[in-house]
């Protein structure tokens, strides 16, 4: 029994793969730094993230694997939970030790963790796609905050790209400390520490003298239109908190009369 | 222009565009081409959910609630004496550009009371697209209704510019129609839906081999019926749908709970509860049928004019058949593990993927998601304990209703909660 530590990054866990080949280790039991409290009676390695060795050892899955699962590959390496990444961890190795293509094989309790894991990414990438907002602000820029349950940045950035092509963006995650910002040509990647005092605390927006003129008319328009098409007669508010998670609707005006 | 007027003209005319429940955007890839403002997506976005829990997609707006005629069944009908208002073009235009630009919605939905006649009602929502496409270079998703009785020019030029159209078929049968809206009927539906879709094919026919041909229509066309409002059965309802979907191929049909907004001793009373369960029930019926390749007829027939309200469609009719059950998992087609009630088709696929490492168990099954309380008595599989020798369906029924107690007794949930 031996913990592998590494950086949390993709990279950082195909290096532990190659590593684990590397110094023959059995039973590796993989922390990310930011989920790691040190064990004492384990043995500890920590792994160097290497971008050579993490790329072998994706070129190696890229021979094994459809592109789905390498996608599911990607996306599940977002996760933020133990047990899931082992899972993944796990699963690599069982995809490499394997003679035939076993990716299928969702009778394995790995293959179907990652499955799993890479849908639940998938998913919150995609809440934040559908309920993200932006604001007009005074220099013309759109802006959003968000905070979602993995770092999906990296995963919505050239959505938004192509669909907001012709107006400048930023968009902030105010858990991870960092944002995008679109400038008509390029989205770039930009961390700074965001002042809190431009943020109205009651109403969760920007202050007003941030926001451009007409954005507070538009907002109403919008509170207004969401009022008006609700159907009385068929109000199910449990259903609405399935598809609207609450964690929401702090970002959402609409939702705050 | 004034804030509070547009405002005012906002509540009315979304108000009056509710009762219209489509509100997909999906089933078309536009690119943001040229640097414009927005793109489409085939797998469809909904950014937020009303108290109902029904997805917003798109800026559902009637152009105006003038109306001309008088459908008994619509709350902007001529006789009704309430607040009237239209839109200008450029309000619009302006709405759907700002909502869009903030992310809160992912297109338009425009529909429209026929406002003096057909054509001159028509013109003035393809103006309003023609606009958003070509001056605003908008790439978001548009659905667009088709005005009865519009001319053929004005909707073949406005497929040009829309994702999707659609036009009502409001109720079931023709008769039905022909009690509640005799200014409307079936074979207008039947006239515009057909010249919309024998473009379509055309088109698409012509776009294999001159790549210019533009796009008509690509997200192809739907159409909705109110259900509750008149006497059909399950059977007439599901009859009629089957046949526009395969007479103009349409993408969807939608059911409509009837919503009584009239007084009207033919309809049920203001006040009356919308069928939100059958409702549901005629969904699931339309997913079998569209995705799991069930004939119409298998589910509904003269014997069975009805859908059960007790148990969902896709249940009642394996109860039906046990002679057809149960499934051995490990062996069975594709199309039979489909059938089986608690197996949806997502599972379906991981089925035929993962028995080929090796035969099933019950607790792979259950990790791949099917629900197994359920369908246990329809299949058997590596180590299954279900042997059913003799099934009996009163007892099957039982059973899966003691289990599922939540899920069935409460009142209708008003969603397409699917097997
Ligand atoms: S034509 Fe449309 S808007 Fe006019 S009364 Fe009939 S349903 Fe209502």
């Amino acid at each position: 029994m031996i913990n592998y530590l590494y950086d949390g990054t993709f990279s950082g866990l195909l290096s532990a793969i190659f590593d684990s080949y590397d110094r023959r280790d059995k039973a590796v039991s993989v922390y990310p730094e930011f989920l790691y409290s040190p064990d004492l009676f384990l043995d500890e390695y920590t792994v160097i993230t290497d971008e050579q060795k993490a790329l072998r050892v994706w070129k190696g899955l890229q021979h094994k694997l459809s592109d789905r699962w390498q996608l599911n590959m990607y996306m599940a390496s977002f996760t933020e939970n133990r047990e899931e990444i082992q899972h993944l961890f796990d699963c690599i190795h069982y995809i490499f030790d394997s003679k035939q293509n076993i990716s299928y094989n969702y009778g394995n309790e790995h293959v179907i963790s990652v499955a799993q894991t890479a849908r639940k990414v998938h998913k919150e990438r995609h809440r934040i796609v559908e309920f993200l907002r932006f604001q007009h602000t005074v220099d013309g820029m759109f802006f959003a905050k968000i905070d979602p349950l993995y770092n999906v940045l990296p995963l919505v950035r050239n959505h938004f790209k192509n669909r907001y092509a012709d107006q400048q963006w930023i968009i902030y995650d105010t858990k991870r400390r960092y944002g995008v910002y679109y400038d008509l040509h390029e989205v770039k990647e930009v961390t700074f520490n965001f002042d809190e005092s431009l943020i109205d605390k009651k109403r969760n927006k920007l202050t007003e003298n941030m926001v451009s003129q007409e954005e507070e008319l538009y907002n109403n328009l919008w509170k207004d239109y969401y009022k008006s098409i609700n159907i009385a007669e068929r109000k199910n508010s449990k259903l609405q908190k399935q598809f609207l998670p609450q964690r929401f609707w702090k970002n959402l005006i609409e939702m705050n009369a | 222009m004034s804030s509070d007027r547009i405002r005012e003209k906002l509540q009315i005319l979304s108000a009056a565009a509710k009762y219209d429940v489509s509100c997909a955007s999906s089933g078309v890839n536009r690119k943001n081409t040229s640097k414009g403002l927005g793109d489409a997506h085939a797998c469809g976005i909904c950014h937020s959910f009303t108290e109902d829990g029904r997805c917003i997609a798109l800026l559902k707006l009637l152009y105006t609630n003038n109306c001309i005629y008088d459908c008994a069944f619509c709350i902007s009908r001529r006789s009704n004496d309430i607040p009237r208002a239209a839109f200008t073009v450029d309000e619009i235009v302006d709405l759907t550009v700002n909502f869009y630009r903030r992310n809160y919605i992912e297109g338009l939905f425009l529909s429209s009371g026929i406002f003096r006649n057909a054509d001159y009602t028509m013109e003035r929502l393809t103006l309003i697209v023609k606009k958003l496409r070509l001056e605003h270079r908008f790439n978001g998703y548009i659905h667009l209704k088709t005005i009865p009785g519009a001319s053929e020019d004005l909707i073949m030029e406005a497929g040009l510019y829309a994702d999707r159209m659609s036009i009502n078929l409001e109720l079931p049968t023709e008769a039905a129609l022909k009690q509640l809206a005799p200014e409307k009927s079936h074979e207008t539906v039947k006239r515009e839906l057909g010249l919309v879709h024998n473009k379509l094919v055309l088109y698409k026919d012509e776009r294999k081999i001159i790549k210019s041909t533009p796009r008509f229509v690509p997200a192809g066309q739907s159409t909705q019926m109110v259900i509750g409002a008149t006497k059909e059965t399950d059977k007439d309802i599901m009859y009629t749908a089957s046949a526009y979907y395969k007479g103009f191929s349409l993408k969807r049909v939608y059911y409509s709970g009837y919503i009584p907004v009239n007084d009207d001793s033919r309809m049920p009373a203001i006040g009356s509860q919308p069928p939100l369960l059958r409702e549901n029930r005629l969904y699931q019926t339309d997913w079998l049928i569209r995705l799991y390749g069930f004939e119409v007829q298998e589910i509904l027939n003269d014997a069975n004019p009805h859908l059960d309200t007790d148990m969902d469609p896709k249940l009642s009719w394996a109860l039906r058949n046990l002679h057809m059950f149960p499934v051995d998992v490990n062996t069975a087609a594709y199309e039979m593990i489909l059938r089986v009630p608690g197996i949806g088709i997502l599972s379906a696929k991981k089925i035929i993927q993962a028995r080929r490492y090796g035969r099933l168990h019950v607790q792979q099954l259950q990790k791949i998601g099917i629900s197994y309380n359920r369908a246990k008595f329809f299949i058997t599989c590596a180590d299954s304990p279900y042997a059913l020798k003799d099934p009996d369906a009163v007892y099957i029924k039982k059973n899966i209703m003691d289990n599922s107690k939540s899920k069935y007794l409460k009142v209708p949930q008003n969603q397409l909660s699917l097997f």
